[in-house]
């Protein structure tokens, strides 16, 4: 105080040159502060983020996913062709999904020749082949049903068969575009509940016997497995990688209220476990089954022994009508796995009911392998369920599944990947947008772009009529936005968001800043003296 | 869904399907011994042992006794061969005698790997993982292993697994910071066949087992394939139990004890799977003035090495033959009015070995193991070190020294080394390992010591509650003994605790584990960090304030002549000068230009005019208008 009351006394020109140091003073401190300081502190208390091409990933759902097939239909007259496929062509014009190319077959060189629809189906190949994803409707007077299914890429029609069925048999069996409606639906109460399949899985068969003293229950289980899992898993692995394993599990409590039932059988009853107990079963078993060292998803299949005293154990729904079909008790929950009931035969149990000793006894393979092998299918989402009057279906006579079936299967993992993969994508970019705080290093960016790349070339690959390819591609994206969404990198800063990150340095900031703004003011008053000074 | 050409198929495969109920190539036994130990302690001693000639890899796909996890474990890793402890408490050598098991306090756990081309790298990347598993398979913290606390032992350990000639590896790492509990005896538990339903198992119940002075879970997994033949293996898997009750910790009277006392019912029967069950207890020595009830069916007589034990033998499977549902149960009957000092006190093992931490400070010490050989014959010693990054050992400060027994001061004498293998540690990379072996005379002591100095850690390596202190790892000493005193480990081909009955060997190798050390590093406040950038950013901001006014403003001192000179007339002038009823405290904060401040030369001219006090009263009252920027 003391000295600036003295400075006040100098004369005005001294005052005047130390102006100019305080000016600079000014500038000084608002370079220093503003130019400097708060561009460095925002640069190193920034979070570390790759760009990422964020529109172009938020667009993909713009872009709808429209997959080419191809359809030939071949009739002995080839006005009926000509008509059949006019009506088509306009039930699928307006399709979003589907863009279908119907194409007539012109008669083989040596049709005549052909007495049977496979010679037929074998002559049409040779001069017509196809490719991945494609089929074909073959004329065959001679049918009993309208239409007729075979295990190949191909189904046969009678001459009477309509336009209409053959777009209803597109639409529901082939193409399902139904399932493929519910995959794209962004209802979530229309949406496929199931998941997208994962690159590989554990199928973990578990023998599940509680009473090891009292049940003899043999069952050679590896080689059940190695003869009908396996190979039908070997026929289906494009998609996904499957590693079978087996186990026997003992002493398995299970927590479930049986009920007995009287009946005409030699024991006299049996034992009845209702359809609102199955989840407590399940819960029970599936606490039983060891743990794992891999962190594959597992499918389980339970092979559930039920001990002589609770045995035999039937299925009962909630109006007390008993629910075994020809001898089978199983239920799947998907994607948990499935479990089979397999009841002793009844003379192990009464030989229990009459105190004597246990018989051994084996369990049958093949009762039990049929069950596990249709449960696979439909846990998988292998097969078509859906039964339409005048279709039928030709019956499986090797382990692989039907061709048109396996390929709607690939067709629909793809659209579920690449929508599966967009929308993994869509949420990770909106969380971005919404969480300051979120890493995205070096490693997770190169996933997110080179899974958008993959989304792109899938897209064009459904187009361009090669299911393969796409099959391959969607698979790809959809590990890597998998990959980039759950990297454990993302979350780097968890403990430091940005609101303390101002709460930290708020008191430092304050108070400089304050004045160093204040001092603008200052300047411009400085300024405006200046120029008042030239005015005069 | 039909599958009708698969019937045949099935037809075939079950005439030649060969499968049991207890399969014949995978056998699972169950063992209980109980040993009196002195000073009212009951050791009892669990063994579950799963024997599997597996034959090919191929069949690890296909598990039956064997839990799939270890059947998984050996398909994704090179192992060869593992052993994890999981242990409360430490066991008393002196007055104890050996374990059948050993273990040290917290975790423990040490694996054998081979391969054709297996690295180095291969091998630390396997073990972090295989550490990874189990610590989800036991529920314990196996998770914090990795190459910060693991050595790769040279001398110590050897290999249990066969064929065990060619290129191996080996990893070990104790956690001595790891607390037992229920969490662990349970998943622990699920890897036995009959898991804890029936069987020794459901004596095991947590209530009971973490009562006890000493309680060690272990789990050992070994390999054992025919020579060049790798499609001939057996897998062989050994849980134990080990357990030492202390009887006055019991609410009783006298020292009765039976297997209800001690684990709170009686036994069930047996595991239905298991090729035997039986329990044996220990009737010579300590055992020897407890009368049994029902007395033992059996009786085994084993001379080991010059050391004979009596167990009386008990076959479950014969006492529950006849399929009664009621539950077993021993007592040990004690003599009454017996006194204690009567009783018979126990030969003190021939090696025992503690652990001190000597120094002062937080900043220098001095670990000091004490080995002492009571035999009369020198012995081979071998003790391995496993000292973590954070304390920084010093080589040419290790010296052993010797004392006979009887006498109390160490002198200078010193032994020389036989054998030093050393590999100094890093900072925040790699433990300091020393394994040091020498002939240690008989009737003596050997003092090894070597100094030490404490880092201080960053503060994201304190572990939570880090006043409690670190962990310097147990060390570990091995020696082979010529005699069976007091030894009753397995041998190293037997698998199950009747294999070490008679089983006299030319010596015996026998492993110890000191006690583990505890330092109290430095311990800052944690929310330190916190604190120093809010002070520094306030200290700054203070600093700044003054610096930046004295730096860019003038200041003026204003004198106004008509000052009113009481309270109330100065708040009347206040609010009604500047035209509009403003508030004081919003007045002062803006000043229009040339409201205050009078130019230099009219400010020079008003100063003589007024007196200081009255000065200093306007500058209380509105400092701001008197400050002007020029």
């Amino acid at each position: 105080m003391e000295t600036t009351s003295v400075s006040t006394v100098k004369p005005k020109r001294k005052d005047k040159s130390e102006d100019k140091y305080r000016i600079g003073a000014t500038i000084a401190f608002i370079v220093v502060i503003i130019g400097i300081g708060v561009p460095m502190w925002w640069k190193t208390t920034t979070v570390y983020r790759v760009t990422l091409p964020s529109n172009a990933i938020l667009g993909l759902s713009e872009q709808p996913i429209k997959t080419a097939v191809q359809v030939a239909i071949y009739t002995q007259g080839s006005s009926r062709a000509q008509l059949l496929i006019g009506e088509l062509q306009s039930a699928f014009n307006e399709s979003e999904i589907w863009n279908v190319e119907f194409k007539h077959l012109p008669p083989p060189s040596r049709s005549n020749e052909a007495h049977t629809p496979a010679a037929l189906e074998k002559l049409l190949l040779q001069e017509h082949p196809q490719s991945v994803g494609d089929f074909m409707f073959i004329e065959w007077p001679k049918l009993q049903e309208e239409v007729l299914l075979t295990t190949e890429r191909s189904a046969l029609i009678r001459s009477d068969t309509t336009a209409n069925k053959l777009a209803q048999v597109l639409h529901s069996k082939i193409l399902q575009t139904y399932r493929i409606n519910q995959i794209l639906s962004t209802d979530d109460r229309l949406g496929a509940k199931s998941e997208a399949p994962q690159p590989a899985y554990d199928v973990i068969v578990s023998v599940l016997n509680p009473k090891p003293r009292l049940t003899h229950a043999q069952w050679n289980i590896s080689m059940a497995v190695k003869t009908y899992v396996e190979p039908w898993l070997a026929q289906v692995s494009d998609i996904s990688n499957y590693t079978v394993r087996t186990q026997w599990k003992y002493r398995v409590a299970i927590e479930a209220n049986l009920k007995q039932v009287r009946d005409e059988s030699k024991l006299g009853r049996h034992y009845a476990l209702q359809e609102a107990d199955l989840p407590h079963l399940l819960t029970s078993i599936s606490q039983n089954l060891s743990a794992s060292t891999t962190d594959k998803p597992a499918i389980n299949l339970v092979v559930y022994i039920p001990p002589c005293k609770t045995a035999p154990l039937h299925i009962y729904n909630s109006k007390q009508q008993l629910l075994t079909r020809n001898g089978v008790d199983a239920f799947i929950s998907p994607p948990w796995g499935g479990v089979i009931i397999a009841n002793p035969p009844e003379s192990v149990c009464l030989a229990y009911a009459n105190d004597e000793q246990p018989l051994p006894y084996h369990v049958s393979t093949t009762d039990n392998m049929q069950v596990m092998l249709d449960q696979l299918h439909k846990l998988l989402d292998i097969s078509s369920e859906l039964q339409m009057e005048g279709v039928k279906t030709v019956d499986i006579e090797q382990l692989a599944p039907r061709r048109w079936e396996y390929e709607a299967y690939l067709r629909r993992s793809a659209i579920r990947h690449i929508a599966t993969a967009s929308r993994t994508l869509q949420s990770l970019i909106n969380l971005l947008d919404q969480i300051s705080y979120i890493v995205i290093n070096d490693d997770v960016a190169a996933a997110i772009t080179s899974s958008y790349a993959d989304i792109l070339a899938a897209k064009v690959a459904l187009l361009e009529h090669r299911l393969g390819d796409a099959s391959a591609l969607a698979k790809r994206a959809f590990v890597a936005s998998e990959r980039g969404f759950f990297d454990a990198s993302l979350l780097a800063q968890l403990y430091f968001p940005d609101e303390q990150k101002y709460a930290i340095y708020i008191p430092l900031f304050l108070p400089v800043l304050v004045p160093v703004l204040s001092s603008f003011n200052m300047l411009r008053k400085v300024l405006q003296n200046l120029r008042k000074e030239k005015q005069h | 869904m039909s599958w009708t050409h698969l019937w045949c198929v099935g037809a075939l495969l079950l005439a030649t399907a060969v499968a049991q109920t207890t399969p014949k190539d995978e056998h699972f036994h169950e063992e209980l011994v109980v040993r009196p130990l002195s000073g009212d302690h009951v050791n009892t001693y669990f063994q579950f042992t799963t024997r599997w000639h597996y034959g090919q890899k191929e069949n690890l796909y296909h598990t039956q006794l064997t839990p799939r996890v270890i059947a998984e474990l050996l398909q994704q890793f090179d192992v060869k061969e593992l052993h994890i402890g999981l242990t409360q408490g430490l066991w008393r050598y002196e007055t104890w005698g050996y374990p059948i098991v050993e273990a040290t306090s917290g975790a423990e756990m040490w694996a054998w790997f081979k391969a054709t081309n297996l690295t180095d790298q291969q091998v630390d990347k396997q073990w972090a993982q295989l550490a990874n598993v189990f610590s989800g398979v036991l529920c314990a913290s196996l998770n914090f292993v990795d190459n910060t606390n693991s050595i790769a032992p040279k001398h110590l350990l050897r290999p249990q697994f066969m064929p065990a000639n060619r290129e191996n590896f080996v990893r070990y790492a104790s956690l001595p910071r790891e607390i037992v509990c229920t969490e662990n005896l349970t998943p622990w538990k699920k890897l036995l066949p009959c898991g804890s339903a029936s069987g020794f198992a459901s004596l095991l119940n947590s209530g009971y087992v973490h009562n006890t002075k000493y309680h060690s879970l272990g789990l050992k997994v070994r390999t054992l394939c025919q020579d060049h033949d790798e499609d001939n293996c057996i897998l062989e898997m050994t849980q134990t139990a080990n357990l030492v009750y202390d009887l006055r910790l019991l609410e009783q009277s006298g020292n009765d004890f039976s297997l209800r006392r001690l684990f709170g019912m009686g036994l069930n029967g047996y595991c239905e799977l298991a090729s035997s069950s039986k329990i044996y207890v220990q009737r010579n020595e300590l055992g020897a003035r407890y009368q049994l009830v029902p007395p033992p069916p059996a009786e085994e007589t084993t001379t080991r090495g010059g050391y004979t034990v009596v167990y009386g033998v008990y076959d479950m499977q014969e006492q529950f033959q006849d399929q009664g549902e009621r539950l077993f149960n021993i007592a040990w009957l004690a003599p009454k009015g017996e006194l204690r000092r009567n009783r018979q006190k126990p030969a003190p093992p021939p090696i025992y070995a503690h652990r001190y931490l000597l120094g002062q400070g937080q900043e220098r010490g001095r670990i000091v193991t004490e080995v002492t050989n009571s035999h009369y014959a020198p012995l081979p010693i071998l003790v391995q070190e496993l000292i973590p990054w954070y304390v920084h050992a010093y080589l040419h400060t290790l010296n052993i020294r010797r004392r006979p027994l009887g006498r109390n001061e160490y002198g200078s004498e010193t032994l020389p080394f036989k054998l030093l293998h050393y590999a100094p540690g890093k900072q925040r990379e790699l433990p300091t390992h020393l394994e040091i072996g020498f002939l240690l005379p008989g009737q003596s002591s050997a003092l090894i010591t070597i100094d030490v100095d404490y880092l201080v850690l960053k503060w994201l390596e304190y572990p939570p509650d880090a006043n409690h202190g670190h962990y310097i790892n147990a060390a570990l000493v091995a020696s082979a003994l010529p005699m069976g005193t007091n030894y009753s480990a397995l041998p190293l081909e037997g698998h199950l605790f009747a294999h070490s009955f008679n089983a006299t060997r030319p010596s015996y190798v026998l492993g110890l584990h000191t006690e583990a050390l505890i330092v109290s590093l430095p311990t800052p406040d944690f929310s330190m960090p916190y604190n120093v950038i809010c002070l520094a950013c306030t200290v700054v901001a203070l600093a700044f304030g003054p610096i930046h006014s004295v730096a860019t403003k003038l200041i003026v001192v204003v004198r106004q002549t008509s000052a009113p000179r009481n309270f109330l007339k100065k708040l009347k002038e206040k609010l009604f000068s500047r035209g509009s009823p403003v508030l004081p405290t919003a007045g002062e904060a803006d000043v229009p230009e040339g409201a205050g401040c009078l130019p230099p030369e009219e400010q020079d001219a008003n100063e003589n005019d007024n007196d200081e006090e009255e000065e200093k009263e306007r500058e209380k009252e509105d400092g701001e208008d008197k400050e002007c920027a020029h």
